[in-house]
């Protein structure tokens, strides 16, 4: 861990960013010990309109063995599932940061699927606070819709791992409101649903969240860096509303 | 092995250890050899750390509510001045000067005021370590306000004299005034929010509105852009957003955290990667309690806020330990002025009870905060909360259907009465 922050703050202080990630350890193919989760939550979030999370998987990512999918969900929330992030080879790492609504915490659940050995769960606690002043969740703004973003370094060696941040303006409800010591949906839902990242034709990424999500989610993923390609990547909304961006990614100077 | 480190991600999610800022509590490292209890006790006795909204109304309540207690307050500036106002020295509404108090009042009520700072605690010893000496306590209120979590921006740490926050109102409100008014028209102003929680949540808000009328009036060709961390305007949303049309020199970009700063440049970079010029900076930085409390331990696993017993402020972790205002995490309330100064009040006479014996009575805060809007309109929300299983819980949140003149007329009567409250 010690060695990795370094590399990252050398990373950072050189003004390489975004961040050049060291390759996952190759060859540990069957062993337990990557079919391990690793969990990051803030012992105590306190907005809960977006608990961020960091979810990872130590694994290879090889075409007939990888890390399929990690799947989010905390039961006692009215909306417990906040997301299934499917990944493959070409994001050379099973990880994904991004934001969701919990309104007092608990455990979090997350369920990796490996392709060669199926299933595996990590639990992790998190705590929620209010701040006190905040208010409802504005449930009729629509008016910052759109301006999808990527960013990536500008120039890339091909097998870099390199983290990619995107980030859409959109808001999120989930309709529901606590009525008479119970939830119930008073309008529909609106949120960001899903996030599909393209290298050129082939699909190499599916993010599916739910109403849960939080407002303007600014999510992170990997990329095992081509050696040129477009990527492009495609939000939808719940209304079927989409909207996209690409980032040219060419060969570094050599 | 995170992709991520630890460290990083908690970061970049806005909260965080602040891993290295600090050692660990209780440690004498620095310690120079001590020299004594600077003024012995005689008999029962309060210390109360930081004279600000929470710890000088803490101190004067504990000799209204009982004279025979000695109440030491520890407080190195020498004069205090109000945070909540302080918005209006930038747009030049209000001087500094007229909400600048000397700590008279308190010694009026018998309050020993030593404009001193307290450098550490000692839980089990029940004293508080100031310069070489120490003070005896029976019962401590720590009231340190907040701290800045410099190390969560890029470049911030070595920039620091010149990067203003002028989130502690004083020397630098007056010369962040002094930046916005000598910028020139067409130039641009950059505000930064944190991530909650941190400080009075409308007040960044309220800032930009006090800025944007300023350049409206002034500089009509100059702009504000405010980059806030947080996914939308954290407190009395929709009624800043409808205060905020009437400024159209407002650019406001949500979920957009500063991750650098590059003062020489004059450039700030967003998580998301954008770069943004500024020609006057107000980077307001990520928060915790103030030092004093996590060099105390009183703050919890991750080094930002102390938990306490919702009756008495009594800290969850050291018995005996009171921990008031902005410091405390756990109760549904913001970090306000307002709130501080009831807690004040609150753990005073819980602490005297204590010390009497006597079962504390429930005590539940109120809150009333007020946002001025432009020169002569303001907002406000009243949160009313109740004691419930031992815990504060919120009752109802009420906001003024609109800004008015009339709710800024309400907000001088009650500035003046608390003012006088906390210090007269």
């Amino acid at each position: 861990m010690l060695e990795r922050r370094k590399f990252l703050a050398g990373a950072l202080a050189a003004g390489l960013w975004p961040i050049l990630l060291p390759r996952p350890a190759a060859g540990q193919a069957g062993a337990e010990a990557t079919h391990r989760i690793e969990i990051d939550l803030p012992v105590l979030a306190e907005d809960p309109a977006a608990v961020p999370l960091q979810v990872s998987v130590e694994h290879p990512m090889e075409p007939e063995h990888f890390i399929r999918s990690l799947d989010v969900s905390l039961e006692t929330d009215p909306v417990p599932h906040k997301g299934k992030f499917l990944f493959t080879p070409a994001n050379g790492r099973a990880w994904v940061v991004f934001q969701f609504r919990s309104g007092i915490g608990g455990t979090v659940k997350v369920v990796g699927e490996c392709t060669r050995h199926g299933r595996f769960t990590a639990t992790r606690e998190v705590r929620v606070t209010d701040g006190g002043c905040s208010t409802t969740p504005d449930r009729t703004a629509r008016e910052r819709l759109g301006n999808p973003l990527i960013r990536l370094p500008r120039s890339l060696r091909p097998g870099d791992m390199v983290e990619v941040r995107t980030k859409v303006d959109h808001n999120s409800y989930t309709g529901l409101a606590f009525r008479g010591g119970k939830f119930v949906r008073e309008q529909p839902e609106f949120y960001v649903r899903q996030m599909l990242v393209f290298l050129d034709d082939q699909k190499i990424s599916e993010f599916q969240m739910t109403s849960a999500v939080s407002p303007n989610p600014v999510i992170r993923f990997a990329l095992k860096a081509p050696a040129r390609g477009t990527l492009r990547v495609s939000f939808t909304n719940s209304e079927g509303r989409r909207w996209e961006t690409t980032q040219v990614i060419r060969p570094a100077a050599s | 092995m995170m992709t991520l480190s630890r460290r990083e991600f908690l970061r970049a999610s806005g909260t965080g250890a602040g891993l290295g800022l600090l050692a660990t509590a209780g440690i004498t490292a620095c310690a120079a050899p001590m020299k004594g209890d600077i003024m012995p006790k005689m008999g029962r006795r309060v210390v109360v750390i930081g004279g600000g909204w929470g710890g000088a109304t803490a101190a004067k309540y504990v000799r209204l509510a009982d004279p025979s207690i000695e109440v030491i307050l520890l407080e190195p500036n020498k004069e205090f001045v109000s945070c909540p106002f302080s918005n209006l020295v930038l747009s030049g509404l209000m001087s500094i000067d007229s909400m600048t108090f000397g700590y008279d009042g308190l010694r009026r009520h018998g309050v020993k005021v030593l404009h001193e700072m307290a450098t550490a605690i000692e839980p089990d010893a029940r004293r508080v370590r100031v310069g070489e000496g120490y003070l005896q306590y029976d019962r401590l209120i720590v009231s340190p306000g907040v701290d800045f979590l410099w190390e969560q921006v890029d470049g911030l740490s070595a920039a620091r004299d010149s990067v203003l926050h002028a989130w502690k109102a004083g020397p630098q409100t007056v010369q962040l005034a002094g930046q916005l008014h000598a910028m020139a028209d067409g130039g641009v102003f950059v505000l930064t929010v944190p991530p909650v929680a941190y400080r009075c949540p409308p007040g960044p808000y309220e800032r930009v509105c006090q800025v944007a009328w300023y350049l409206k009036t002034n500089k009509p060709r100059a702009k504000i852009l405010v980059l806030d961390a947080n996914k939308n305007i954290v407190s009395k949303t929709g009624l800043f957003q409808a205060a905020w049309k009437a400024y159209p020199n407002i650019e406001y970009r949500p979920a957009s955290r500063v991750e650098k700063i590059d003062s020489r440049a004059r450039e700030v970079t967003t998580e998301i990667g954008d770069k943004v010029k500024y020609d006057v900076i107000n980077l307001i930085p990520p928060q915790r309690a103030g030092t004093i409390a996590v060099q105390a331990d009183l703050v919890g696993a991750d080094k930002r806020w102390c938990e306490v017993n919702h009756l008495t402020y009594e800290s969850v972790k050291h018995k005996g330990i009171h921990v008031i205002g902005d410091s405390t995490t756990g109760l549904p309330v913001p970090k306000s002025g307002n709130i501080a100064n009831a807690m004040g009040k609150i753990c005073a006479v819980a602490v005297v009870h204590l010390l009497n014996g006597k079962e504390v009575p429930p005590m539940a805060p109120g809150n009333t905060c007020y946002s001025w809007v432009s020169d002569r309109e303001a907002i406000a929300v009243v949160n009313a909360y109740k004691i419930e299983n031992g815990k504060v819980v919120q009752i109802e949140q009420k906001l003024t259907p609109g800004a008015s003149a009339a709710v800024a007329q309400n907000s001088i009567g009650w500035r003046t009465s608390i003012w006088n409250d906390i210090l007269g």
